[in-house]
């Protein structure tokens, strides 16, 4: 069957299964190295999107989900200012991920500071159980959270001040 | 990889006819469990199946000075925004330990209650306070207890051919819970379980009780939560134990499982009930 | 890949594509043990074929590696899910369908489970070591006791499932794979093409933490890509899905350990009579140096006049099971801790009290080795530990709680323990070839200074180490050192990179070129190259046969102590705090080896509560329904490093939190419940059961 649904702001129209997860649909719709489907099962996030403006696990969702959906990959997000503050805060707290991981993080942390924009340590703990990676000191991590909150709470406020 | 008819249904009535024609149909609300439960590239379907998440009347929410009615589409996260104070005292704290944030960004409230293979975690909370269901048809729609979701011999049941749609959250729980969820697993797994007790206690008295242990099937003892209504608290350990030794000797021999948790469960909350 | 990029930044196999890629699924055996085994072909949508054992020989190919590895079990069936064939096509997705379609006919036979008790026939190594006459020390004895500790079966949870992906790059083979070894894999590549190691080139992807895991395994794995490049004439990517992964991947060996100890009055190990069983699955190339450690470790940090020391590598029907952050020597620190924790029960004392009466101290050793040249510091390390922790507070006031409430009914069920432990450089492999390391510097045109090393580490601490210290003795700034991706395609043999051995090899190494190029520099025209390298004297420092030697020479020590809680109403236990205290020499880089720790003790809680695999089981569920530890449940980490200690050079501590974590946690655990389990890890239900029957 065939469905339409925008993909970092570009309509797609495309040939699905009824068998098909939405990341391997995605996967042969461009180059989108974020997407590296691993687990299958809601636990590495190595298969993060924004559905609709709501992180999601793409290999959790079928692709008829995907139907008049708006998508968001990395890739799409990535030219962003949040994605910068981000880069910033995990480079500055020496908690740069792995090639593996890295993508899926960033996607995790900007949900968590679009939802809080400054979320406690609690809010942190919890949004990180979404991306499992066996390497990640959580002590960095968070700091590195702390410090692409700041960033991004400092421009969204002078930019509101002008 | 076998293909399967899929439907959007473009109302609810559609989608009740696509039930009354095709019994067999799946009913996709977040898919999570649905897909969840699959590990393999591909993913296998009965022959048809519906995609119900977007319709937008089944995600209505509407709240009456009783009760909080929300559509069967309701995600989790969801639930979790409505404004403070809007659900049961445990109920945000239950959502919240279900799955992660990203899993309850697509989770819904239905697919937590209609799961086939066992029982998720809102269920024994939400029949624990009473909470209502319609469950629609082409013959009609009535509204049952929640509790209609577990068979006499605790296994999970649905009506054919129907769809749950709506769910009434009482806004009042009783004055006493305790709740505890047992299991760590990635996915919810054979010894993954809920627990709870509520209780209305007043004036030194117990009202109302409920002890529900919810997993791969539901343990409920109607009949003697009956008898206990009426008792005087405090609960001295005199009158414990033997509620305990009944609740254990029972639910060995209906769940068939081993009773270590669950009798320290019970017997703490009939403890903390009693203010012990 | 071009020369210019760096390590910081490794690729990762998932996102590697050639043009013309192939992708390549393999075939699993249904049976877990059988003989006669013929692989059905089925049909195949064009552009899709299988590759099975007869037409990989029938090509002149060989299946079986330099070190004695079956690429693709033939005719005999040693384990289920063992390799077949592989199914080749361009689509993953479609070969994965149709391998798990694929299936073998075969005479299945009745497999060997059995390994506390086995044949001679599933012995894979054997060895007996005598000191003193125990036989007559137990006689005169007073103390004599005897018990069995057992450990479970874990997953490293890689962060990139296991793969490989061989291509052709101009006339040589380039094999792409996370390998703690390269030279292994090149080695094990060339023998099967039957081509010289020189036209073999590795290429290593993202280790992340390897736990020792991916010291053999990604050989076999490379070798099966290699096989179908050449036999497709296309590049050919195998990547396991993660259930694959999970299921099929070598694990952390099952063990059993049967302690005997004769004691005195105040503890003094008078003769000790143990027996080491590990359970290896259906083989391992590593079973030798598993047992080495193991027997080194068991004994290694007390002394005792009468030993008998006994240990086996057991072959079972189940999959390849071996090493986890400590090849062999967790399974030991956690039975001698666990049965001294036993002997202080029975005589009233504290575990540490018992400790601090046989712990090895200078001028002393076990088996005739030289004497201990230095104390050890565990005087400084245990006071200290007890100092950041309150141990003595807690200890004494759970231990009166236990007293009182000997049920746990009251609700606090709580229980701290403090663990000695090491790690050291030495080496345990027997040839010379896996002992020997080089490390290249270059400083080119532009001043950048690049790191050559075949030293394949998945931590970022240890590679931002080398970084630090060759900036360090060259004056230059951190930023124009880079680490060169590990390849492997020289002819010089290159030892494996197990857990131990980044920081204190490689970082000398690092040193130790840069320190010569510094004598070039300003002499010598640019670039300018100089090369540290190094084979580990291996007899010399400690032999393993024997165990002859200085045992200790170049261990980092460490204690551990963690503080946990049980639930009282589901028995589940919980890590609350966790206190590492470290003398691992100079640390280069303080904030990321604190990291570094910190990811490394929270994976040794997963031996201790995490998700314990059945290798028996044969439901695909296993996967599903892994246990986890959230990130909310993380205990609080603090971890020191011992002053007086930073003057020295640097050594290893990654394998410290996996030696010590396990054996501190089950005390911690004894302690809480009062009764002792014997084994790990254990599941809250057991621990009720437990408390009941108490
Ligand atoms: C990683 C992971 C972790 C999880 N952790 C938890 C957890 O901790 N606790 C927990 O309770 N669950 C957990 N789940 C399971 C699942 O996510 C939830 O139970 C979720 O609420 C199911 O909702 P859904 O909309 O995704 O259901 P779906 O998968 O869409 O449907 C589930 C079932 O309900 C039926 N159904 C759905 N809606 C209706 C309806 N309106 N009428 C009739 N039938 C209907 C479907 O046919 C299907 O049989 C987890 C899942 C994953 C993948
Ligand atoms: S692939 Fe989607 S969460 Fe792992
Ligand atoms: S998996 Fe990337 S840092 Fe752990």
């Amino acid at each position: 069957m065939t469905i339409d649904f925008v993909l970092n702001g570009k309509p797609q129209k495309t040939q699905i299964r009824s068998g098909d997860r939405l990341v391997y649909v995605l996967q042969k719709l461009g180059d989108f190295p974020s997407l590296i489907p691993d687990c299958l099962g809601g636990n590495c996030g190595r298969c993060l999107v924004f559905m609709d403006g709501r992180l999601i696990y793409s290999c959790l969702t079928p692709a008829f989900k995907a139907k008049g959906s708006s998508i968001v990959t990395y890739e799409g997000f990535s030219a962003t200012e949040d994605c910068k503050d981000i880069i910033y805060g995990l480079k500055q707290a020496s908690a740069f991920p792995c090639n593996f991981c890295r993508k899926a993080k960033i996607m995790m942390i900007a949900d968590l500071l679009k939802r809080i924009p400054l979320p406690e340590e609690t809010d942190i703990m919890e949004q990180m159980s979404i991306v499992s990676c066996p390497c990640t000191d959580p002590v960095s991590l968070a700091k590195a959270v702390l410090l692409s909150a700041e960033c991004r709470n400092k421009r969204k406020f002078k930019r509101a001040d002008k | 990889m076998r293909i399967s008819e899929i439907f959007y249904p473009n109302s609810l009535g559609d989608l009740l006819e696509l039930l009354k024609a095709n019994p067999e149909l799946l009913i996709v609300a977040g898919g999570t469990e649905v897909v969840g439960m699959q590990a393999s590239k591909s993913l296998s379907f009965p022959a048809q199946i519906a995609s119900i998440s977007h319709l937008p009347e089944l995600q209505k929410t509407t709240r009456s000075e009783q009760y909080l009615e929300v559509g069967c589409c309701t995600t989790l996260s969801g639930l979790l925004t409505l404004s403070s104070g809007a659900l049961p005292a445990p109920l945000p704290q239950v959502i919240q330990s279900i799955g992660n944030p990203a899993i309850r960004n697509t989770a819904t409230i239905g697919g937590n209650l209609c799961c086939k293979r066992r029982f998720m975690d809102l269920w024994p909370f939400l029949a624990c306070i009473d909470a209502q269901m319609e469950i629609r048809s082409l013959h009609g729609n009535r509204w049952a207890g929640v509790s209609h979701l577990s068979d006499d011999a605790g296994l999970p049941q649905f009506p054919e051919a129907s769809i749950l749609t709506r769910i009434r959250i009482p806004l009042h729980a009783p004055n006493f819970s305790f709740f505890k969820k047992l299991g760590n697993s990635r996915f919810p797994s054979p010894e993954s379980a809920y627990f709870v007790c509520m209780a209305e206690i007043s004036h030194d008295k117990i009202e109302s009780f409920r002890l529900i242990f919810a997993g791969e099937r539901a343990f409920r003892l109607k009949d003697h939560e009956a008898t206990l209504i009426g008792r005087r608290v405090p609960l001295s350990q005199k009158d414990i134990q033997p509620i305990v030794d009944y609740y254990s000797a029972e639910f060995v021999e209906k769940t068939g499982n081993d009773n270590y948790q669950f009798n320290a469960l019970t017997e703490e909350s009939l403890g903390r009930i009693s203010g012990q | 890949m071009t020369a210019k990029q760096t390590s910081e930044s490794l690729p990762i196999l998932s996102s590697l594509a050639f043009p013309d890629m192939l992708f390549a699924s393999i075939i699993r055996s249904r049976a877990a043990r059988a003989q006669n085994n013929l692989l059905n072909q089925p049909n195949l949508p064009a552009g899709y074929r299988i590759i099975a054992p007869s037409g990989i020989l029938a090509q002149g190919l060989s299946l079986v590696t330099a070190s004695g590895l079956s690429v693709f079990a033939d005719k005999e069936i040693s384990y289920q899910g063992e390799p077949l064939g592989l199914v080749v096509g361009p689509d993953p997705l479609l070969c994965d369908e149709l391998a798990q379609t694929t299936d073998s006919s075969f005479e299945a036979l009745e497999p060997d489970l059995g390994w506390e008790s086995f044949s001679s026939s599933q012995i894979a190594y054997r060895k007996t070591l005598v000191q003193g006459d125990p036989e007559k020390a137990f006689e005169k004895a007073a103390n004599v006791e005897k018990a069995v500790y057992h450990n479970g079966v874990f997953d490293h949870h890689y962060s990139e499932p296991m793969g490989a992906l061989a291509a052709w790059e101009y006339d040589k083979m380039a094999i792409y794979c996370a390998s703690q070894w390269p030279a292994h894999v090149r080695d094990s590549v060339a023998a099967v093409l039957k081509v010289p190691a020189a036209d073999i080139v590795v290429k290593v992807t993202e280790l992340g933490m390897a736990l020792d895991g991916r010291l053999w395994l990604p050989s076999l794995v490379a070798c099966q890509a290699a096989i179908a490049a050449r036999l497709c004439r296309r590049p050919v990517k195998i990547l396991f899905s993660r259930k694959e992964d999970y299921l099929y991947t070598s694990k952390q060996a099952r063990s059993a350990v049967t302690i005997k100890s004769a004691t005195d009055a105040n503890g003094q190990f008078l003769a000790l009579d143990i027996k080491i069983i590990l359970n290896i699955g259906a083989y391992n190339p590593m079973a030798e140096e598993l047992v080495n450690q193991a027997m080194s470790a068991i004994t290694g940090l007390y002394v005792c006049p009468s030993i008998r020391l006994e240990a086996y590598a057991v072959r079972t029907n189940i999959l390849p099971l071996g090493a986890l952050g400590s090849i062999g020597s967790s399974h030991a620190f956690f039975a001698i801790e666990a049965h001294i924790n036993h002997l202080a029960s029975l005589i009233q004392k504290t575990p540490a009290e018992i400790k601090a009466v046989n712990i090895i101290s200078k001028g002393h050793s076990n088996f005739g080795a030289e004497p201990l040249e230095s104390e050890i510091p565990f005087l400084r390390i245990s006071r200290k530990l007890e100092q950041l922790s309150d141990y003595r507070r807690k200890y004494a006031s759970y231990e009166l709680v236990k007293k009182r409430d000997p049920g746990c009914r009251e609700g606090i069920v709580r229980g701290i323990a403090l663990t000695l432990g090491y790690q050291t450089d030495q080496s345990f492999f027997e040839s010379p070839s896996m002992n020997t390391y080089i490390v290249e510097v270059t400083l080119d045109r532009n001043l950048a200074l690049s790191i050559d090393t075949h030293g394949a580490v998945g931590s970022e601490a240890l590679r931002a180490m080398w970084k630090t210290t060759a900036a360090g003795v060259l004056s230059m700034s951190e930023n124009d050192v880079h680490i060169l991706p590990p390849v492997c395609n020289s002819a010089i043999q290159c030892g494996p990179m197990t857990l131990s051995r980044g920081a204190t090899i490689i970082n000398s190494l690092v040193e130790r070129a840069s320190r010569a190029l510094q004598k070039k520099r300003f002499r010598e025209t640019l670039p300018i190259t100089s090369r540290a390298q190094i084979r580990l004297p291996h007899r010399l420092a400690w032999d393993s046969r024997s165990l002859r030697g200085q045992p200790f020479s170049g261990a980092s020590w460490c204690g551990t102590a963690i503080e946990i809680e049980i639930d009282p109403l589901t028995g589940e236990p919980s890590p609350l705090s966790v206190w590492m205290v470290i003398d691992a020499g100079r640390i280069i880089v303080y904030d990321r080896a604190i990291a570094s720790l910190r990811a490394s003790i929270l994976n040794a809680l997963n031996l201790c509560i995490g998700d314990e695999f059945d290798p028996e089981g044969s439901s695909d569920d296993r996967y599903l329904y892994q246990r986890q530890i959230k990130p909310s449940s993380y205990p609080a980490i603090n971890i020191e490093f011992l002053e007086s200690e930073k003057a020295s050079r640097p050594r290893g501590l990654g394998e410290l939190p996996f030696v010590t974590l396990p054996a501190a946690f089950y005390s911690a655990l004894t302690q809480a419940i009062g009764v002792e389990p014997r084994q790990l890890p254990l599941r809250g239900s057991e621990i009720l059961r437990l408390l009941e029957a108490e």
